[in-house]
């Protein structure tokens, strides 16, 4: 590994961000999966409580 | 601020499927939603707010479209429950809407009339949208819309909600609506006879005006050439093997047009990242940043952008064809060969739409009114080609056929065919074992020819292509600038003796040639120019097999060999699980990565990928097949196996669905290996 390189600390600090970046997304998707909500304009509607 | 211009009034848009509610929706309220000129397309309420200056703002909620309010149908329900102010969108007060909109077909008056007659039953401010008079006129004469809004007791606005004529004077009608004048009969026969005479009215009145004017015997010879026209089409396209023959046609036609019009814009996106790239390395000069953004990031979306062209071209030649009625006829054939599987016509507009993703189509099978059909049409409705397929698609065909469109178009046909043709099989087996039963007859109404907007068709390309820019730009970046730090450490100094071997060899063919006589020396001089080569490709190879990517595709390989992928693929079937585009950027940041690839395309850097023996081809034609097929038929989308599980109501359909698909995928995949090979 070229740790001497100040390059390769920042490469590899942009890499991790995306890394982590991609792990935020994924458990956020399933969270949101789970709750069954979606995004944007699009609205449910429910009866009697209940998604239809 | 006066109370006038703070108040919002709610107002429901309700009528009949395909009369064009969501159309005025995304007029009236500057909105993009999904729009199709077959029913059930809407199939959540979408709100949108529309207002102009000293009057109060509208806000619309779009309901699905139904034949009745009295049906036993979800959609039906909704509309009851909204109607009666029980239930809202989420986000706004439940209570009576302020104002009723309906949309009625001007070209089909008499069976709008009755979902007509059942809200002015409930006493609501309604507003009359007369919709598509455009159409209308053309076919012969609108109904008059004085005597229409005479009869029902409630105001009547002409429009074309795809034109946006009429509009501000709906949206003035929807400010001031009031309750109507007059009540329909309360039994169902009385209503129906009152349809009956509310409609004779309204055209009888249109006539006599039409008369006056002298233009109805011209109008009527035109609409009867235009149905005439009409019923011609319909002879072939509606015909069990003519329609299907029309429908094969027409594919293929647009699949070629989409790659013989794509090549210029594809070249120029190659050539604009390959300089994007050189300036970087010029700029930077030498070292890991600039490998960093030249392979990691320009490599990466460089990969995938490339193939932007055909996923606009696609979705603005699928839109045309849509708007112009087609795709209706398509569902009636499809019905026809759908059965035997266990689907009816109801779940030909859910898999048709899982064709630009599976996630809307999902959501779109809840118009199927069977439970089991419906569990069926889940589970295979990822099957059929998604638009993230596209990319991959279009790289294997392009290294499979090179510059040639016309087979390009023939294998991404049966790209979809294949898809089409596995939802269906995997239908036959649910319908057989675990979703047993027969499916129900299907009626439904085909919409008549029209012109296609070419607004529309733009505003779905743009749309498309906004979404695919938007997922390159974010997780197909991140991916690609994680795949490339792992594909570039650690470094591996010590050379490879396979490769020493080879230039050894190289010097050893050299050696003395300069003796030989003209012929001889060249071919010695070709020779070692292929060893040398070969030796680059080894050494090329031995760095990237050492580094943590090459050592987890060497982890997993094991598991992909039987379907002939190497580490490299195997590397990019993984990494297809987080979105099946990033095959492609995968592939071009590993290609792109190696030393001599900076002036090469990516496309081109792609086909050259060597194995590890740096003389067999990553890309043969048995392995492109191969992952063509795997990549048809695997399930590699997060999203769609949670909404599965929200739609089916338990996560084992998700976990069938996987198992069964990847499955699927993996034997499909090494039989074609084993036999093209």
């Amino acid at each position: 590994m070229p740790t001497h390189d100040w390059q390769f600390w920042i490469v590899t600090l942009l890499a991790a961000g995306a890394a982590g970046w991609m792990v935020w997304r994924a458990v956020r998707a399933l969270r949101a999966g789970k709750r069954g909500k979606g995004k944007g304009t699009r609205t449910n509607l429910t009866v009697g409580g209940r998604r239809v | 601020m006066s109370d006038a211009t703070t108040r919002v009034l709610h107002v429901c848009l309700l009528g009949n499927p395909n009369t064009g509610k969501t159309t005025l929706l995304n007029r009236l309220c500057g909105l993009r939603h999904k729009t199709g000129n077959f029913p059930g397309t809407t199939q959540e309420a979408r709100v949108g707010t529309v207002g102009n200056s000293g009057l109060p703002a509208v806000r619309i909620t779009d309901l699905p479209g139904i034949y009745s309010l009295e049906l036993a149908s979800s959609e039906s329900e909704v509309c009851r429950e909204v109607l009666s102010g029980r239930t809202s969108a989420p986000g706004t007060d439940a209570r009576e809407p302020d104002a009723v909109c309906i949309v009625v077909d001007a070209t089909n008056l008499e069976r709008n009339l009755l979902i007509v007659g059942e809200v002015l039953r409930r006493r609501l401010p309604t507003v009359v949208a007369l919709n598509m008079v455009d159409l209308a006129r053309k076919l012969g004469t609108p109904p008059d819309e004085a005597t229409l809004s005479e009869q029902l007791g409630a105001r009547v606005v002409p429009i074309c909600a795809r034109s946006g004529d009429g509009l501000p004077a709906l949206v003035q009608a929807l400010q001031h609506a009031s309750i109507p004048t007059q009540t329909p009969p309360g039994t169902q026969a009385g209503l129906e006879a009152w349809t009956t005479s509310v409609a004779t009215a309204a055209t009888l009145a249109a006539q006599r005006k039409a008369h006056a004017g002298d233009t109805g015997a011209q109008g009527k010879a035109k609409a009867k050439s235009r149905m005439a026209l009409t019923d011609a089409i319909d002879r072939v396209a509606t015909h069990p093997l003519g329609g299907l023959a029309m429908f094969v046609g027409v594919m293929f036609a647009l699949f070629y047009a989409i790659f013989a019009l794509a090549q210029i814009p594809m070249g120029l996106i190659e050539a604009i990242f390959g300089w994007s790239a050189e300036r970087v390395q010029k700029l930077l000069g030498d070292g890991l940043l600039a490998d960093f953004i030249a392979g990691g990031v320009l490599g990466g979306l460089g990969g995938t952008l490339v193939f932007l062209p055909q996923i606009m071209l696609l979705f603005f030649l699928i839109s045309l064809l849509e708007d112009t009625g087609y795709l209706a006829r398509a569902a009636f054939v499809a019905d026809r060969f759908m059965r035997p599987f266990g689907l009816s016509g109801y779940a030909f507009v859910p898999l048709l739409s899982s064709h630009a993703c599976a996630l809307p189509g999902i959501m779109a099978t809840r118009t199927i009114p069977d439970r089991k059909e419906r569990l069926a049409a889940i589970l295979v409705a990822p099957f059929m080609s998604c638009s993230a397929r596209i990319p991959v698609y279009v790289l294997l065909t392009a290294l499979l056929f090179p510059g040639k469109p016309g087979q390009q178009a023939l294998a991404f046909l049966g790209c979809y065919a294949l898809g089409a043709a596995a939802g269906l099989l995997s239908s036959l087996v649910a319908r057989r074992t675990i979703a047993r039963g027969a499916s129900r007859e299907l009626a439904m109404e085909l919409p008549t020819y029209k012109r296609p907007s070419v607004r529309t068709a733009m505003l779905s390309a743009w749309d498309r292509g906004l979404l695919f820019v938007k997922k390159a730009g974010t997780i197909i970046l991140a991916i690609s600038m994680v795949l490339w730090w792992l594909s570039s450490f650690p470094k591996q100094h010590a050379p490879s003796p396979a490769a020493a071997e080879a230039r050894e060899r190289a010097a050893m063919v050299l050696a003395g040639a300069d003796a030989l006589p003209t012929a001889e020396r060249e071919a010695a001089q070709q020779q070692h120019d292929a060893l040398q080569e070969q030796a680059e490709h080894l050494e090329a190879s031995h760095h990237a097999a050492q580094t943590f990517a090459g050592r987890i595709g060497r982890f997993v390989q094991p598991v992909f060999e039987p379907l002939g992928y190497d580490w490299r693929l195997s590397i990019g079937v993984m990494t297809s699980f987080a979105a099946r585009e990033v095959f492609a950027s995968t592939m071009a940041v590993v290609a792109t990565g190696k030393d001599d690839a900076e002036d090469e395309g990516v496309l081109r850097a792609i086909k050259e990928l060597r194995r590890d023996d740096g003389v067999t081809l990553v890309f043969t034609t048995a392995t492109a097949w191969s992952l063509l097929v795997y990549y048809v038929l695997a399930m590699q989308c997060l999203p769609t196996l949670a909404v599965t599980a929200r739609e089916s109501g338990h996560w084992k359909w998700a976990v069938l669905q996987l198992v069964w698909m990847c499955g699927l995928a993996y034997l499909g995949a090494m039989v074609v290996y084993w036999v093209a090979r």
